[in-house]
């Protein structure tokens, strides 16, 4: 469990370029489509819920407008008499009254009912209210339509005993010709039932307007009662509704605040024959409910799923990217030529056989080094004594042991003995580098004085110094042992020292200095010479390399020496480094570890 | 932060906005809200330069000299349960775009007048006037013996009518309508002709600050037979906005409603038609 959250971390870790590539290429593979699926789905659910909300507003407006078409037709049809004689005639006024009194009877919403005769005067009157006054009706709307033989109903009209539509038919006898006309007012709370009985949700409800707009009839469920005639022409779709336009199915479905303060889904149809409109208002709250809990269920879903996605991205672009970059660390370690540090890649795939791949390729450049590093210490060492031998054959020679030369050969002779002295130096350098790398360095670390190696030093180089006018400055002082060669140590001191009086074009001084920084003893070595340019300055400790300047192309050197000096020091436990600004001089520094009072004993 | 977390973040919300941005476009394509706020404004008939958003009644129970004798000891409930039904109707009629409020004068106010003197006027239609015109100088008039201030239509806003409710034995008559100033140089007729009302319910008479007004008897209220006291009252205040009847010259109605053959049933069954409120700038189109 450790180990993967182990491994979890590291992957989490791991930056680059390559990294932000896989990432980024995930995100679009992988996010993007996420996103993209669940907007779909919560616009596809939005959708359904919405056609789903439209047919059950739908069905229940339709439902309903059956049922008021059927009231308000029953109420018609029981004023359509027909009786049975054939004259053309009123009927007796007594069985006017009779039937007045039977249809009051058997229709209670009927409020005050009237035959007219075909003159236009009320025959016979009766109502609810105290009536008697039989008018003349003969210029009226109700009177003249039904005498055509139309049934007649009126807009809706409010009274404060509630709304009411007028209604007159006639009423013809058995020959089908129209003797006289029965008109009636009807009360519109009839249809109170009706609008009551619906269910719409929990909070739904239904309620009728007029042809104007203006609140009918409403449900009981509104808890804010409001009054008749309210005006809602300004409220959602009232306006394109009285003129006849439908408000059913999902496309014609508008969400407003209602009349009555709640926001809404709203569906209505306008019964243009009864000068009625039907109107299902269903909360928002109450109708989304279920699709609001369904939504929020779908939107934290994705966005675990997303987040999830983006740390898998971020784990995964990781994984891939991890042996890649061990595999870079391997190869910038092979490049500095260690091979000990075989690659561990196990990602039980291509790019494990990769990482073994690699390891025995480093394996073979070991070897590669290793035969190489033989045959060099094998040929220095086979070199060395003829070398030797030339050298100190030509010393006698340049001597004159052997006898006087003239002035032209002791001059050949003398560039003899300088170049067998540059192959004698160099011989000795790559014998001590193939010793060296080779294992074969003998360094024998033990408490040394460090002030003494540097005199014997300063000593042994002052003639070298003097030739050039350089000065060489050093001031001793009491400083503890280090851990160190002493002969290695001094030869890191003549090396160094050398290479300051070498590169110090003209007069100049060399400064020694040492100081006890920590645990160490650093030893400062400073010239007043030509610099080192801060590119040269990395690659100073490398093997064979010389700081390309025109000026010191006549000095003589093999390029192996700060190399040797940095083996050395760093096999003694020690560090070097270099300070250095283009003609001003270099400060090159190396630090040995002070013995410690347990080392010593 | 490393720029390579910069970026992931910056991927983390740029893809949470763009999510954010879908989903506001969708669920504002969601909302299908709209308002219209505009309201219509109950105005004078035929002439909405004259708004009766606010109609206010002052009324008096004016009771002849001879007639103190009579004077109903419940005047007051008599007249507030009239008026409270004619102002619940107009109202409802109205669709709450007016309303109709009263003040009834808190003292019976004994008219300087015999009931024959009135009376004898009463066929020319001019009780009203001569009634009117003597409650202003002796109530509006700082110097009037029954001045009060608060009786006094102030409101510019308010439409200000004058309602009388005379004591009169078999008294049945209701007349009102709107009061031009007798100064004018304009006739009843002139003035018919310029606004479409009828002569009939124009007045010339010097009240200030009114700009109709109304007489009922009380037996109107009281003993109507068919209880249309209330209807005969609403009917006579309409005519203060310059509403007409809506009757030919020999009584056959015209409408359904109040005006016509609705002036005979209680107001409790009665309304206004579709075209009077048109008329009235309740509807605005039919």
């Amino acid at each position: 469990m450790v180990n993967i959250f182990q491994k979890f971390k590291n992957a989490l870790s791991v930056r680059g370029r390559l990294h932000r590539k896989v990432m980024i290429m995930m995100l679009l593979t992988s996010v993007l489509p996420i996103i993209f699926l669940g907007f779909l789905a919560l616009v596809s659910l939005n959708t359904a819920h919405r056609i789903d909300v439209a047919d059950i507003e739908s069905n229940l407006i339709n439902q309903k407008t059956e049922e008021i078409k059927t009231f308000l037709k029953g109420a018609l049809n029981m004023l359509e008499l027909r009786v049975t004689f054939p004259q053309v005639t009123d009927i007796e006024i007594g069985q006017q009254h009779y039937l007045l009194g039977q249809l009051l009877a058997e229709n209670t919403a009927f409020n005050e009912i009237s035959f007219v005769s075909l003159n236009g005067r009320e025959t016979s009157k009766q109502g609810r209210l105290s009536l008697k006054n039989l008018a003349d009706l003969s210029r009226l709307q109700k009177f003249l339509e039904a005498k055509a033989g139309k049934n007649y109903i009126s807009p809706v009209y409010f009274t404060l005993s509630g709304p009411m539509i007028t209604i007159a038919a006639p009423v013809k006898n058995s020959n089908n010709v129209i003797i006289s006309v029965l008109t009636a007012e009807l009360d519109l709370k009839g249809l109170e039932k009706i609008i009551n009985k619906s269910i719409l949700g929990n909070a739904g409800y239904l309620y009728l307007i007029d042809q104007d707009g203006f609140l009918v009839v409403w449900s009981e469920k509104n808890n804010t009662p409001p009054t008749y005639a309210a005006d809602l022409r300004q409220i959602g779709f009232t306006n394109q509704l009285i003129q006849g336009e439908s408000f059913l199915g999902a496309d014609k479905q508008a969400r407003y605040r209602s009349f009555f303060g709640k926001q809404v889904v709203g569906a209505g149809e306008f019964l243009s024959d009864f000068n009625l409109g039907v109107v299902a208002e269903w909360p928002v709250s109450d109708a989304d409910n279920i699709i609001a809990t369904v939504r929020n269920q779908i939107i934290v879903v994705s966005l675990i799923v997303l987040i999830l996605t983006l740390l898998f991205s971020l784990f995964l672009a990781g994984q891939i990217v991890s042996p890649i970059k061990t595999l870079e660390s391997s190869a910038e370690l092979i490049a500095a030529g260690k091979f000990e540090h075989p690659v561990q890649i196990s990602t039980h795939d291509e790019i494990e056989d990769l990482g073994r791949a690699f390891n025995k390729m480093m394996e073979g450049l070991k070897r590669l080094e290793e035969l190489k590093n033989e045959f060099v210490f094998i040929a220095a060492h086979e070199i060395r004594t003829p070398v030797t031998a030339i050298k100190g054959y030509i010393s006698m020679v340049v001597d004159k042991s052997a006898g006087k030369l003239d002035e032209e050969t002791s001059r050949f002779l003398g560039e003899v003995k300088k170049a067998s002295d540059r192959l004698n130096n160099l011989v000795n350098d790559l014998l001590q580098i193939a010793r060296s790398e080779a294992g074969r360095l003998e360094i024998k670390v033990t408490p040394t004085e460090v002030t003494e190696p540097v005199k014997a030093v300063l000593a042994e180089l002052k003639v070298l110094a003097d030739e050039k006018s350089i000065s060489l400055v050093y001031e001793p002082r009491a400083l503890p042992k280090v851990l160190a060669d002493p002969a290695r140590l001094k030869e890191v001191l003549v090396n160094l020292v050398g290479n300051a009086i070498k590169y110090t074009l003209g007069a100049g001084a060399v400064t020694i200095s040492q100081e006890i920084i920590g645990k160490e003893i650093i030893t400062h070595v400073a010239d007043t010479g030509i610099g080192i340019p801060l590119g040269a300055q990395q690659k100073l400790f490398e093997k064979f390399y010389r700081v390309p300047d025109e000026r010191t192309r006549e000095i003589t050197g093999t390029g192996l020496g700060l190399f040797i000096v940095k083996e050395i020091i760093e096999r003694m436990n020690g560090r070097i480094w270099v300070e250095s600004e283009s003609e001003k001089g270099s400060v090159f520094s190396f630090g040995l570890p002070i013995v410690s009072i347990d080392k010593t004993d | 932060m490393k720029k390579s977390g910069l970026i992931k973040v910056g991927t983390i919300l740029g893809l949470v906005f763009l999510s954010a941005i879908l989903f506001f476009i969708f669920e504002k394509s969601w909302q299908d809200l709209f308002f219209d706020e505009s309201k219509p404004t109950a105005h004078f008939y035929r002439d909405s330069s004259v708004p009766i958003s606010d109609i206010n009644l002052k009324v008096f129970y004016v009771v002849p000299a001879n007639r103190t004798a009579n004077i109903l000891s419940n005047w007051r409930e008599v007249i507030e349960n009239n008026l409270a039904k004619v102002s619940a109707f107009h109202v409802l009629q109205f669709r709450g775009l007016s309303r109709l409020t009263y003040d009834i004068y808190p003292e019976i106010v004994i008219l300087k007048n015999n009931e024959d003197i009135y009376n004898s006027k009463a066929n020319g239609g001019t009780v009203i006037i001569s009634i009117a015109e003597e409650l202003s100088r002796r109530v509006f008039t700082p110097s009037g013996d029954l001045y009060n201030a608060d009786s006094v239509p102030s409101g510019e806003n308010k439409y200000a009518v004058l309602g009388l409710v005379y004591e009169g034995e078999n008294f049945t008559v209701f007349n009102g309508g709107i009061v031009k100033p007798a100064s004018a140089k304009e006739s009843v007729h002139d003035f018919s002709l310029l606004s479409g009302v009828p002569e009939s319910i124009i007045f010339k008479a010097d009240l200030e600050k009114i700009k109709g007004f109304f007489l009922i008897g009380r037996d109107n209220l009281i003993n109507s037979p068919t209880a249309i006291g209330s209807t005969q009252l609403y009917e006579i205040i309409a005519h203060t906005f310059g509403l007409p009847d809506a009757i030919n010259s020999v009584g056959v109605p015209l409408s359904d409603d109040l005006m016509g053959l609705g002036r005979v049933k209680p107001i409790e069954n009665n309304y206004l038609s579709r075209k009077t409120l048109k008329d009235l700038g309740v509807l605005s189109d039919l």
